[in-house]
């Protein structure tokens, strides 16, 4: 267990600024998710705080102390890679008992810890098979028995699931938090994938362009989202329409309805949930007009794309609309958000 | 490497060079610079206005461009046919294609004698084939035997990267099969045929058995001419200056060779790409099927008959026509111990002794110099330099150097056995340093997180995982050693004679049954060398 800290990292490659100084903050035993999308330098990271990688500029800490020039073999984080990186010529056992070798455990100790792990992952039979030999959670399965073993401080995982069947992954996901919050270790969890995220997640940080834009737990993200990336990042609507001021405050006009208007003490884009849009016949204002342009079908609702004079929106619906259907949408004035353009 | 021994370990591949290569080199510096103590310039006129001398050098690059653009005219069309058409038999020609390279230079000379030697097989049908047996045709046809295959395998390689979308969009636009040929075929294909008659080229430059054997004593290359000053005539000032001589020129090439072929076309690397589009032979007009029908026979007569004849003489005794096992028993017998100064037994042991010791040290030097990032770019130059050095050069080096102490002398297998690990140097390098870079990034640093520090990452990660890399430099780096023959000729006493030398002992003395036997053992080893290398392909560790 470890309080992780970065403070104002720099990194560039090849004149490239991958992390323009980034800073988080992750508390003892708690599960971060650095969220973003890809190429927004959330891998450059984690081999950072795993020592992989120096920064150019800033500092990284462990409990207080600078671990920035300490080299990862004696960090003790373990690490779950992207392509998992199993030794593929060594057994699920062999693997997972690599780092204790490494760390001089003797071989008493190895072999209980080994066996410790076999049942923790369920690896029970499969201890002589070589990593081709196992199907993909499996092999999954071991590549965090391993990272685990020799008990790091400090789990990073870089999307550990990303090649995955949706089951599988959705059976890991469960699985992984339950082991985090069971072992109690601090984790670092990277993913471009916002449901993942908000399912596993203690803390959420965003990633942009090589900066952290927002972090905090899940439900304060997703109720207050900092700018129009976060938002749009994860599916708000975000909206152009056009403001004028009235004293104090901006009045939005929706439609050529005198009423149909949203008042606001602030001036910028909309951002409204898909959620809080409500299909009706005759809303009351404020509401938006749209033409359907896309209905894809998602188990409990349907998803519908409609097309706005400004912008298109995302709402979701138990009807099943026709293609080129005018629709109008109420919402509640106070579920919209005004974001920075 | 971390820390001072680590430091020293990755050295190690320096100093082996500057031992066994560099130092050597730089005493025939010394002995083509001074005459009796004193330093002159007087070795250069001397040697080099010499007509005989002036008529070797001549010889030297005329045999090697004629051979070259014989061997690219004749290479072109296979290259061509075996990626481009199915038909029956493809792909045991594709594999017997091999079978020259890994062929030793006197068993190729044997089978030429025998088959169009006097009462050779081919040349009692066809008189006028005795030619090839003998003098200038005979060197050029055994040299084009070699290096038509490579020829093929250039051209071959550089039409698979021709993505069959491409030939298709032509076909779409109505392009003719001539235009098809000299706007997409030819231009993709210029540059590998070039690379491989530069590469046929500077083979030829250094050619040694062939031209000493079946050259006579009209045509001798500039590497004959370096074994004789020193070996008949005792002249080292001479054979120095031929040595530098050739090496100069060797350079020459290699730097137009680096320049103006790796580097422009640095993607011609056999064996990647996607397939070319194939056509089966069915689709073919009836004329052209015949036609390349026709060569194709010709041409696989002319490539395997020579290995062939050796194994059937071995068995069969031409007078009689009877099949026996008499040459092989004759062959172990000390009945022949005159000829060779030793029993034609310990030959063989010795050529596997040598080349096994050889092998060894040059995979053990070889992933040394790999494992040393820091000095990859050094490395992967000076691993090279034996390429640019020719067998009797090195052989007269080593000998020059190291020969002359008593010590060393009595046990010239040492130096047999250094030489063959400098030559097989450039291969297993390169071998064992692919093997090493296909192990992904995030193995080692999984690894590195796991603890490992840079002894351990060796041990448990590298050397495991580029396994199959090390075996197969190892047999290749051992077939090298039993074919090699210049430098063992030059270098080994009676009791150190190889296969190959026996091979030519037994030739000088036209005892071609006895020859024959030794190069189908020499064969059946090194076939087997070969088949082990390839099965060890099916053993990749990267399979899932």
């Amino acid at each position: 267990m470890v309080l992780l800290e970065l403070k104002d990292v720099w990194k560039s490659f090849d004149g490239t600024q991958v992390l323009k100084g980034v800073n988080v903050r992750v508390e003892n035993g708690s599960l971060a998710v650095l969220l973003g999308p890809s190429g927004c330098g959330k891998t450059t990271t984690l081999k950072i705080i795993a020592g992989l990688l120096k920064p150019d500029k800033g500092r990284v800490y462990f409990d207080s102390r600078d671990v920035t020039y300490i080299s990862p073999r004696t960090r003790n984080v373990g690490m779950v890679f992207q392509t998992l990186a199993l030794f593929p010529h060594l057994t699920v056992e062999e693997n997972i008992a690599y780092g204790l070798k490494a760390r001089r455990w003797n071989s008493d100790e190895i072999r209980r810890r080994v066996k410790e792990l076999v049942d923790l992952f369920h690896l029970n039979g499969l201890e002589k098979r070589l990593p081709r030999e196992l199907s993909g959670g499996q092999q999954q399965r071991v590549a965090l028995a391993r990272a685990i073993a020799p008990n790091p401080r400090l789990l990073l995982l870089d999307e550990p699931l990303r090649n995955l069947d949706a089951n599988l992954k959705e059976e890991l996901l469960w699985e992984i938090k339950r082991l985090q919050a069971e072992l109690d270790i601090t984790t670092i969890y990277v993913t471009h994938d916002q449901q993942e995220a908000f399912q596993l997640a203690d803390k959420i940080l965003i990633m942009h362009e090589g900066n952290i834009v927002q972090q905090g737990n899940p439900e304060e993200i997703y109720s207050n989202p900092l700018n129009s990336f976060v938002a749009s990042f994860l599916g708000f609507n975000i909206l152009k329409v056009p403001y004028e001021k009235r004293g104090r405050l901006w009045l939005y006009k929706l439609s050529s309805n005198e009423n149909n208007v949203i008042v606001k003490n602030k001036r910028g884009l909309l951002a409204i949930r898909p959620e809080d849009l409500v299909l009706a016949d005759n809303p009351t204002p404020p509401y938006l007009e749209g033409k359907v342009i896309v209905v894809s079908y998602s188990k409990l609702f349907y998803r519908v794309k409609a097309a706005t004079s400004y912008g298109n929106i995302e709402f979701i619906t138990r009807d099943r609309l026709k293609k080129g259907i005018k629709v109008k949408l109420g919402f509640d004035q106070e579920k919209v958000l005004i974001l920075k353009e | 490497m971390e820390g001072g021994r680590g430091r020293i370990i990755g050295l190690i591949p320096l100093f082996f060079l500057i031992f066994s290569l560099f130092y050597p080199i730089s005493r025939i510096l010394i002995d083509a610079f001074y005459k009796d103590n004193v330093f002159t310039l007087g070795n250069f006129p001397r040697i080099l206005f010499d007509p005989l001398i002036k008529k070797a050098i001549t010889f030297t690059f005329l045999q090697a461009s004629l051979s070259a653009f014989i061997s690219s005219l004749i290479g072109y069309p296979l290259g061509f046919i075996i990626s481009r058409y199915r038909f029956p038999g493809r792909n045991v020609l594709r594999s017997l294609l091999l079978l020259p390279f890994m062929m030793p230079s006197t068993t190729v000379v044997l089978g030429f004698i025998l088959l169009y030697g006097p009462k050779g097989l081919f040349s009692s049908i066809i008189p006028q084939l005795r030619m090839l047996s003998e003098g200038f045709y005979a060197i050029i046809a055994a040299h084009v035997f070699y290096n038509v295959p490579l020829v093929a395998y250039y051209v071959s390689a550089s039409l698979s990267r021709i993505g069959p979308e491409v030939e298709e969009a032509s076909d779409v636009l109505g392009a003719s099969s001539l235009l098809k040929f000299l706007k997409i075929f030819l231009p993709q294909t210029l540059p590998g045929v070039l690379s491989a008659s530069l590469l046929v080229f500077l083979y030829c430059f250094s050619s040694f058995t062939i031209p000493l054997i079946l050259g006579g004593v009209k045509f001798r290359t500039l590497e004959v001419e370096i074994y004789s000053s020193y070996k008949i005539f005792f002249d080292y000032n001479g054979a120095a200056v031929l040595s530098i001589t050739q090496l100069t020129m060797l350079l020459l090439i290699s730097i137009l060779y680096i320049k103006y072929v790796i580097l422009k076309t640095e993607k011609i690397e056999p064996g990647s790409g996607e397939r070319t589009k194939e056509l089966s032979i069915k689709e073919i007009s009836p004329y052209t099927k015949l036609l390349i029908l026709g060569y194709v026979i010709v041409l696989s007569i002319y490539l395997f008959s020579p290995t062939f004849s050796v194994i059937a003489y071995s068995l069969i005794d031409l007078y009689t026509g009877e099949i026996s096992f008499s040459p092989f028993l004759n062959v172990v017998s000390p009945e022949y111990n005159p000829y060779l100064g030793t029993s034609p037994l310990s030959s063989i042991f010795n050529t596997l002794l040598f080349s096994g010791i050889a092998s060894l040290l040059s995979v053990l030097i070889s992933f040394l110099g790999v494992i040393n990032e820091k000095a990859t770019g050094v490395y992967s130059v000076l691993f090279n330099i034996p390429l640019m050095v020719s067998s009797i050069t090195l052989a007269l080096s080593l000998y020059r150097t190291y020969g002359l102490y008593e010590a060393m002398y009595s046990s010239s297998w040492v130096l047999i056995a250094l030489s063959y690990t400098v030559m097989s140097l450039p291969l297993t390098y390169r071998i064992i340093r692919t093997s090493l870079s296909r192990i992904p990034k995030e193995i080692l640093d999984a690894a590195e997180t796991l603890g490992s520090d840079e002894t351990d990452l060796i041990v448990r990660i590298k050397i495991p995982l580029a396994m199959e890399g090390v075996f197969s430099a190892f047999l290749l780096s051992l077939a090298i050693g039993m074919s090699e023959f210049a430098a063992t000729l030059f270098l080994a006493k009676p009791e150190y004679t190889t296969m190959t030398v026996a091979m030519y002992r037994f030739m000088s003395s036209r005892r071609f049954q006895e020859a024959s036997a030794m190069g189908s053992l020499l064969l059946i080893i090194s076939s087997l060398i070969f088949y082990l290398s390839h099965k060890l392909k099916g053993m990749d560790v990267w399979s899932f």
